[in-house]
């Protein structure tokens, strides 16, 4: 194996993570950019997409139509949960905001076991997402899923910077998420940017839940919770709040990780967490902006 | 236009009021920041409001606008009473505010924060957003030209594609009332518009404010310090001291007013 096929191996492997950490890290920063706050059952919505498509394709719906019905079932979890947890707190103190995620997060979780069961289930991926593409004897290996969860995530990307940057309601979500007491005040209904922030959030969550069940293969209810660290890190690394930030920190830390698997000494690999963690703990004294914005607070 | 209205006063004709606010009281804490408070506004009126620091001026706006509820009284706004109502949808119903100090979007540009405003009537649905159908290009062409059309009459056009943070701060004052405007308002409420402007500057001011009023028929009150603002600008004043409505008539009057110079020597 030389090294260049192995170089472009691990860039085809971070790609692959980093889009995953880059959905979901979108969608965590797009709500904390409007609400100021941190959503901890943001992973959640990741979970209860995941099960809508195994049980709908439990009960014989074509894939395709279940991962599209899997993205709306997250969408929806989100739009409920801020209607029913969120809209309610509104305004409290951070502290309430932050215990509501985290007692939301339990709700959703123990409500998968009970309905579910807290076993792991297979995700049933079709044949031709597992398909394994080889190159070069075999030195470079990708699976569909490997495709599928880049392009699908660059292209999802674009189309959120699109909405964000170019139409009338993303203008409004700028507007809101840079002053929304003004907001409301220049006529903006505040209520229905932030039901369209969770729900494209949530949507994007499912989709990266999806994503991430096709290639571990199963689904269990607290399958969002790392990759909610994750993201949340990759957020925090990009500027907490901006949304390309998300993305910019997303593929970094995918990088980062796979550069410490993959290039890094062996004795390291165990590490790749913790070393992301302090990563996060480095942004927070030093750099609590993200890369781009040096010396902006960050309030969690 | 001023007129007629001033005439239809005069000659107790008077057509209905556009605001009339009853009995409107503001407590924190045990601070009346507004007692019993009172106002009848007319299509097209400018109002200043004066007062000393802390009189409840900007109180008064913040209960009109929706941003902070009464704790009692009614404002009946164009016929219908909006007390307690959302921010939002007062401002769709007709009032449009500036504030003390700058809350303009400052990270936006200067057209993005009037085409924000503009929005209030032709947003196209999400799902016309999305499929660029049903009229979607149309509607962004209108909030965008009216978004452009004010620029141009504020003197803003050339700055268009600026952060509003950027501006020079004479024109991120006009920006708020460009910004305001964008909403289509009946009542365009001021708190402090001169604030920091020299006076070349306040009278260009006065200039556009009295132009918004012939030009769109919207009334106007404005909060102000700066008395000479008040003297040329206003038809009526009111004045506040303490959160109580102490004298109102035209500027003349109130100047004269023994309460009034007491309220702003501040023997108590």
């Amino acid at each position: 194996m030389n090294s260049l096929e192995f170089t472009i191996q691990q860039i085809i492997n971070a790609v692959s993570l980093g889009s995953l950490y880059a959905m979901v890290a979108v969608g965590l920063s797009m709500v904390f950019g409007i609400l100021k706050m941190t959503n901890f059952a943001h992973g959640d919505m990741m979970m209860t997409g995941s099960y809508a498509t195994v049980l709908l394709s439990a009960l014989g719906v074509p894939f395709p139509i279940a991962i599209v019905a899997g993205i709306a079932v997250s969408a929806l979890t989100g739009i409920l949960a801020e209607r029913i947890a969120y809209r309610p707190v509104r305004g409290a103190p951070d502290v309430t905001l932050l215990l509501t995620s985290l007692a939301l997060t339990y709700v959703l979780e123990n409500l998968a076991i009970l309905i579910f069961s807290g076993s792991p289930r297979s995700f049933p991926t079709p044949d031709w997402m597992n398909e394994v593409f080889a190159f070069s004897d075999g030195a470079i290996t990708f699976t569909s899923v490997d495709i599928i969860s880049s392009t699908s995530a660059i292209l999802s990307l674009l189309g959120l910077g699109w909405f964000v940057s170019h139409t009338t309601t993303g203008l409004g979500m700028r507007a809101a998420a840079e002053d929304m007491a003004a907001a409301a005040l220049v006529g903006l209904d505040i209520n229905r940017l932030i039901v369209i922030a969770f729900a494209i959030a949530s949507g994007f969550a499912g989709l990266a839940g999806m994503l991430w069940a096709a290639q571990s293969g199963i689904i269990e209810p607290d399958m969002g919770f790392s990759p909610l660290l994750k993201a949340f890190v990759a957020a925090i690394v990009g500027g907490f709040g901006s949304i390309a930030g998300a993305v910019l920190g997303g593929y970094l830390l995918g990088a980062l990780e796979i550069l410490i698997v993959g290039f890094g000494p062996t004795e390291l690999s165990p590490y790749r967490d913790a070393i992301v963690f302090a990563l996060l703990i480095v942004f927070l004294l030093f750099r609590p902006g993200g890369i781009m914005q040096a010396n902006r607070e960050v309030k969690l | 236009m001023r007129k007629t209205i001033v005439s239809a006063i005069a000659s107790d004709k008077s057509p209905a009021p556009l605001l009339k606010s009853q009995a409107l009281s503001k407590n924190f804490k045990g601070l009346q920041a507004l007692k019993n408070h009172n106002l009848e506004l007319y299509p097209g009126e400018i109002l200043g409001i004066i007062g000393p620091n802390g009189s409840g001026k900007s109180t008064l706006f913040n209960v009109i606008t929706g941003f902070s509820p009464p704790s009692s009284g009614t404002v009946v706004f164009d016929g219908t009473v909006i007390t307690g109502w959302r921010p939002d949808r007062i401002v769709g119903k007709g009032i449009a505010r500036t504030f003390q100090g700058s809350r303009l979007f400052k990270a936006l540009t200067a057209a993005e924060n009037v085409e924000a405003a503009a929005q209030r009537h032709d947003r196209p649905g999400l799902l016309s957003t999305l499929t660029h159908l049903g009229g979607y290009a149309r509607r962004q062409a209108a909030i965008r030209g009216r978004a452009h059309a004010l620029l141009e009459l504020l003197g803003l056009a050339r700055w268009s594609n600026r952060r509003a943070g950027d501006l020079p701060y004479g024109a991120q004052r006009r920006l708020e009332i460009a910004r305001a405007m964008a909403t289509g308002p009946k009542l365009l409420m001021l708190d402090e518009p001169a604030a920091g402007l020299n006076t070349h500057e306040t009278k260009e001011l006065m200039g556009l404010i009295r132009g918004l009023r012939d030009g769109f028929g919207v009334a106007v009150i404005v909060v102000e310090h700066d008395m000479d603002l008040i003297g040329n600008l206003c038809e009526r004043v009111q004045v506040l001291a303490q959160g109580e409505l102490i004298c109102e008539g035209t500027f003349d009057v109130v100047q004269q007013d023994a309460r009034v110079r007491g309220a702003y020597l501040g023997h108590d």
